[in-house]
């Protein structure tokens, strides 16, 4: 098998399918006979060996979807709000307007699963950086990023490697928001042993544009175009990245440490600054231009795609791009993902001034040898793509041939649900007295405190933020200076309810992400979603894919767009697959949502923080019975409880959400928490913690209680709800409000000065807790997931 | 004519905006100076800014490199004739491997340094808020605050322990009254932190005093005061916005009130006195934004 770029495949390659998807196995791609059958047919010769490469990535599932496009198109994509829907590098929605320029916030949402667990640092910080460059060639200014993790707890793997890999993953986003400037707006973070095997690393990165200045990924038209490379030299790294995420990572694979990219996210801080530099003089000199970051694929996806989209063909010349001193064979010079590029397309007349912004402007290499701008090709009417190597050719054929993607129809068979939400479950046996279960189930990792994570995050840079993360269950910023309006941003997704019911699952991180957002008073605007789940040989497994699809649409066409008929939109997103052991056992099927909210009025956010003794505790939502997948089933093992999935309203969630974000904008809420994970009991809870004057609460369980009987259903179920602090003044016009939308809103407890929580029932007192106690246990317990121990994270003492 | 103030860009920091716009909001004309000009071009400005990120990749130690910069020769010349200059985190990592803070009356160096942090059961980067409280001294960046006012400001760094090599004193530094911020413990000046006993040990537990600095401190300066050093970001609390909505003390209690009262989330938050200060000491008398 040569390795010459350039060598044409003879005839009799191709006679036989199946051996040269063998062979081609051996040198790392993944072609199966299906596709080499279909490959030879559509190009109607044999294939040069870079044209090969180059659709072994773009035909992988990361780059082409081809198990999963036509299930993705379900998904509500259209509503008023949305300017650029799936399609382009991030979606893009109306945010505002402020001394008359119209801005809109553009939102991308990326997967690095399988490289953060073979190399953790180095994966879950590309894993940043794809994702920030995403939104930044869409012209945007980057202004913060979320991550969403799922660690294993070292059952099966040890606990010592889970926590190095918990560190490790943790140090990389860290290491690259911080240096390069992007402040971390929040996330979350689940230990489950499913995730053993295969970390999830998922990241949602938000940016600004002005709405008449977004720069495409497309050609802007027929024209002479220069394609300029912008950024580090091109070299071996990650080379096969993206086919490389669409595989199982079989053991001796994850030595395949190649295939997993090196960020730097100093250059791309400097990159960014002369990036913004050429857009100004672009603008200013009126020059038509586009850009895309070069992510999976490398070159040749990124230049493919820009000129197929723009309708235009393009001569590469890949002997002109700059890139690193050791040799490298042409196809991989094409295809490797070399982090911290950009791919710019300029008016051919004003290459030069283009490549000058980096190699005097902003000299580059003196600060990374090698790094700088070139021109790597010029764009052709006839809609070819082709690539040469001095006077080889390595790729000649239609872009579109390239950009045309693969359907792969899988097999699917749908689980049936074996959720077990009855509305009253058997009784829980209460064995140990609430206080105590309480300053267990805080020092568990599932619930304490993520301080000790995110601390480690910079929130604040840039100076744009409001409410940092970890003080709210949203982040908001203020991205425009001076103006009113503002956004808010925050993820949603449970995996043990994916284990149950995929559908249902799915419908509760759209509801959970949307809660989140309208807790800081913003109105929900527009959703992304990352698909984590098994293989796609896998008929269950795809069977779950197709459930969560259905999960996702019905919610967000239940929730909507409050104001317009149109649903909440899903604007981009992202599908990983293949996440699974070396034995085939897929994750717990997990998709991930993140939901962007629009502030009207900064002034009237608010936050859990509990603010002045003797408002009233307010709680809105279902009557609470249901132990049905909460932490306590798990925690107190109650056998199939522990493995259901709480019931969801939809019709009533809308109209719980539409009610509580009123009540937050016209003021008549002085605090307010989503009730999630740890039930009513934590959220109480958390409210207190975050008080600045050490308040405490007294609150009657029955008032919220399904069953009168069962105290410990009550305050662990985690049934959808909101917890809010209301001004006594306030309540009556909230209660006649919430009776008008029939949305039950319970008066359950009062705010009080001592730093104690308090349970009563009516006439007599239950139990309290010393706040300073659970606060203490609450702020530590996320700890022991980064010591030094064998022992798996979250393990009962 | 406003005062005109350099905020110098070396590649790698990344607080240029919002350094900018508190200079702006104090009524002062920030100017961005790129790495790549010539240190000519400083000649023209009357204060220099250095913000926070990390200049050249933190490469050797934070600052180190960017110390051996042009600009920071020019800079040094400038602040000797007692021209105002501002390093704020890794700014502040910059002077202090420069020599410029807290240099000593002959200029030379007193062997101080930014060490990394120094925390119970954790290291490296940490981000939260702190109090910090203004001493008296005749620092040009205090000249708004009250002596003893409590002062809350973002800290986002992984070496920020002010300390002084072995052989010397951390005494001599505050006997000269070097130190105008010092961690605090909380929202109101609770036990009197008057004359601050000379040792170096910290006086503050962890998390008030956020990573074991000698004498608390979180911002250091020069004899004369018109180089200062400063850990925290005033600029991130530059107005009332930025400030968390629950944040224990005076000024949380003012971000509270803000949200029913309507009193603009525009105003001036706890940083803006820094840079209210450099402007009066550039003779900028009607301030954009009130205090």
């Amino acid at each position: 098998m040569s390795t010459d770029g350039s060598l044409l495949l003879e005839e009799h390659d191709f006679a036989d399918p199946e051996a040269l998807s063998q062979r081609l196995l051996a040198a790392g791609l993944h072609l199966d006979p299906y596709e080499i059958r279909l490959a030879r047919e559509r190009f109607g010769r044999p294939l040069r060996w870079a044209e090969i490469v180059c659709l072994d990535i773009l035909w992988s599932e990361h780059c082409s979807y081809k198990s999963t496009r036509p299930l993705l198109g379900r998904l509500p994509t259209e509503a008023p709000q949305v300017i650029l829907g799936p399609g382009e590098d991030a979606g893009v929605v109306t945010l505002g307007e402020h001394e008359g320029k119209r801005y809109a916030a553009v939102i991308g949402h990326e997967s690095h699963n399988h490289p953060s667990q073979v190399v953790p640092y180095e994966g879950a910080a590309t894993g940043v950086g794809g994702i920030v460059r995403d939104v930044a060639c869409m012209g945007a200014h980057v202004v913060g990023t979320l991550d969403g993790l799922r660690f294993g707890t070292g059952e099966r793997k040890g606990g010592a490697r889970t926590r190095e890999i918990v560190r490790e993953v943790v140090a990389g986003i860290a290491d690259y928001g911080n240096a390069l400037g992007v402040p971390n707006l929040g996330g979350d973070v689940v230990f489950d042993g499913g995730f053993d095997a295969n970390c999830l690393v998922n990241v949602v990165c938000v940016g600004v544009v002005e709405a008449d200045k977004i720069v495409r990924s497309r050609v802007p038209g027929p024209g002479d175009w220069a394609f300029v490379l912008a950024g580090k030299p091109t070299d071996a790294s990650g080379f096969g990245g993206a086919s490389f995420a669409s595989t199982v990572l079989s053991d001796e694979e994850s030595e395949r440490r190649g295939a997993v990219q090196l960020a730097d996210p100093f250059l791309l801080r400097v990159l960014t600054v002369a990036n913004e530099a050429l857009l100004d003089r672009a603008r200013r000199e009126g020059w038509p231009i586009a850009c895309k970051d070069l992510g999976a694929g490398g070159i040749a996806c990124a230049t493919v795609e820009l000129a197929d989209s723009g309708g235009v063909g393009v001569d590469i010349m890949l002997d002109q791009a700059h890139r690193a001193r050791d040799p490298l064979p042409p196809w991989v010079l094409l295809c490797s993902e070399t982090q911290e590029r950009y791919c710019w397309i300029v008016p051919w007349e004003v290459r030069e001034q283009a490549v000058a912004v980096f190699n005097e402007t902003y000299q580059l290499a003196d600060l990374y040898p090698g790094a700088g701008a070139s021109v790597i090709g010029r764009s052709r009417a006839d809609g070819t793509y082709r690539v040469t190597w001095g006077d080889e050719v390595l790729v000649e054929c239609p872009a579109s041939l390239l950009t045309e993607g693969i359907r792969c129809p899988r097999a699917s068979v749908r689980r049936p649900a074996r959720t077990s939400n009855g509305h009253h479950a058997a009784s829980a046996p209460v064995t140990r007295p609430m206080p105590e279960l309480i300053l267990e189930a805080l020092a568990d990792p599932a619930l304490a405190s993520r301080a000790f994570l995110f601390e480690r995050y910079d929130p604040d840079v840039q100076g744009n933020t409001v409410v940092r993360r970890g003080d709210a269950d949203a982040a908001v910023l203020a991205p425009v200076a001076g103006a009113r309006w503002g956004l808010a941003v925050a993820l949603g997704g449970n995996p043990w309810y994916g284990l149950a019911d995929a559908r249902l699952a799915a419908a509760h991180a759209v509801c959970e992400a949307a809660r989140n957002v309208i807790a800081v008073g913003a109105q929900p605007w527009c959703l992304t979603d990352c698909l984590n789940f098994g293989s796609a040989l896998d008929p269950l497994v795809m069977g779950d894919f197709e459930s969560a699809i259905d999960g996702l649409g019905e919610a967000a066409r239940a929730l909507g767009t409050e104001g317009f008929e149109a649903p909440l939109p899903f604007v981009s997103g992202n599908v990983s697959l293949y996440n699974q052991d070396e034995s085939g056992n897929a994750i717990p099927p997990s998709p991930i949502v993140a939901c962007l909210g629009r502030v009207e009025d900064l002034a009237r956010v608010i936050t859990p923080g509990l603010k002045r003794a003797k408002h009233v505790l307010v709680y809105v939502g279902p009557p609470r019975g249901d132990l049905a997948g909460s932490h306590h089933a798990r925690f107190a093992g109650l056998g199939a409880l522990a493995h259901g999935v709480p019931a969801l309203d939809l019709a009533a969630e809308r109209a719980r959400q539409r009610a509580v974000l009123s009540w937050i904008v016209r003021g008549w809420a002085e605090a307010a928490h989503d009730v999630g994970e740890g039930g009513l009991v934590v959220a109480a809870m958390e409210m207190a913690f975050a008080s600045a004057d050490g308040l405490g609460l007294v609150i009657e369980w029955p008032a919220f209680a399904a069953d009168a009987g069962n105290e410990t259903a009550a305050w662990w179920s985690e049934e959808p709800g909101f917890l809010l602090e209301v001004a006594p003044a306030r309540l009556p016009d909230l209660l006649r409000d919430g009776l008008a939308r029939d949305v039950g809103a319970i008066p359950i407890g009062q705010v009080s000065a001592e730093n104690l929580f308090r349970a009563r029932q009516p006439g007599h007192e239950d139990w309290q807790l010393e706040l300073a106690a659970a606060h203490g246990a609450w702020r530590d317990g996320l700890a022991q997931a980064w010591e030094l121990s064998e022992e798996p994270i979250g393990a009962r003492p | 004519m406003k005062p005109r103030v350099a905020v110098l860009q070396f590649p790698g920091v990344n607080c240029e905006a919002e350094s900018e716009r508190a200079l702006s909001s104090a009524g002062l004309a920030p100017e961005r100076v790129p790495w790549t000009a010539p240190a000519a071009a400083l000649e023209k400005f009357d204060a220099f800014l250095l913000p926070g990120g990390f200049s050249y990749q933190d490469r050797v130690r934070a600052g180190a490199i960017a110390a051996r910069h042009a600009f920071v020769d020019t800079v040094r010349e400038r602040a000797a004739r007692g021209v105002p200059v501002l390093g704020l985190c890794n700014g502040a990592q910059v002077l202090v491997e420069a020599g410029l803070v807290p240099a000593t009356r002959a200029g030379e160096n007193l062997g101080a340094a930014l060490a990394p942090n120094r925390m119970p059961g954790r290291s490296g980067y940490l981000a939260r808020w702190v109090f910090l409280r203004v001493e008296e001294s005749p620092c040009v960046f205090t000249q708004a605050y009250a002596p003893g006012e409590i002062v809350p400001l973002p800290m986002a760094h992984g070496e920020g322990r002010f300390v002084v090599h072995p052989s010397q004193d951390w005494s001599e530094i505050e006997s000269t009254r070097r130190v105008p911020f010092r961690y605090d413990a909380g929202a109101e000046a609770s036990q009197a932190n008057q004359g601050h006993d000379r040792t170096s040990e910290p006086r503050m537990p962890f998390p008030s005093n956020p990573n074991a600095s000698f004498g608390d401190a979180a911002g250091v300066m020069n004899a004369r005061g018109n180089v200062l050093a400063l850990m925290p970001h005033p600029e991130r609390a530059q107005s009332l916005a930025q400030v968390p909505l629950d944040l224990a003390g005076a000024w949380g209690e003012r971000r509270r009130r803000a949200r029913l009262a309507g009193e603009s989330l525009w105003s001036a938050g706890p940083g803006a006195g820094i840079f209210l200060s450099l402007a009066y000491a550039l003779g900028v008398r009607e301030a954009a934004v009130a205090r």
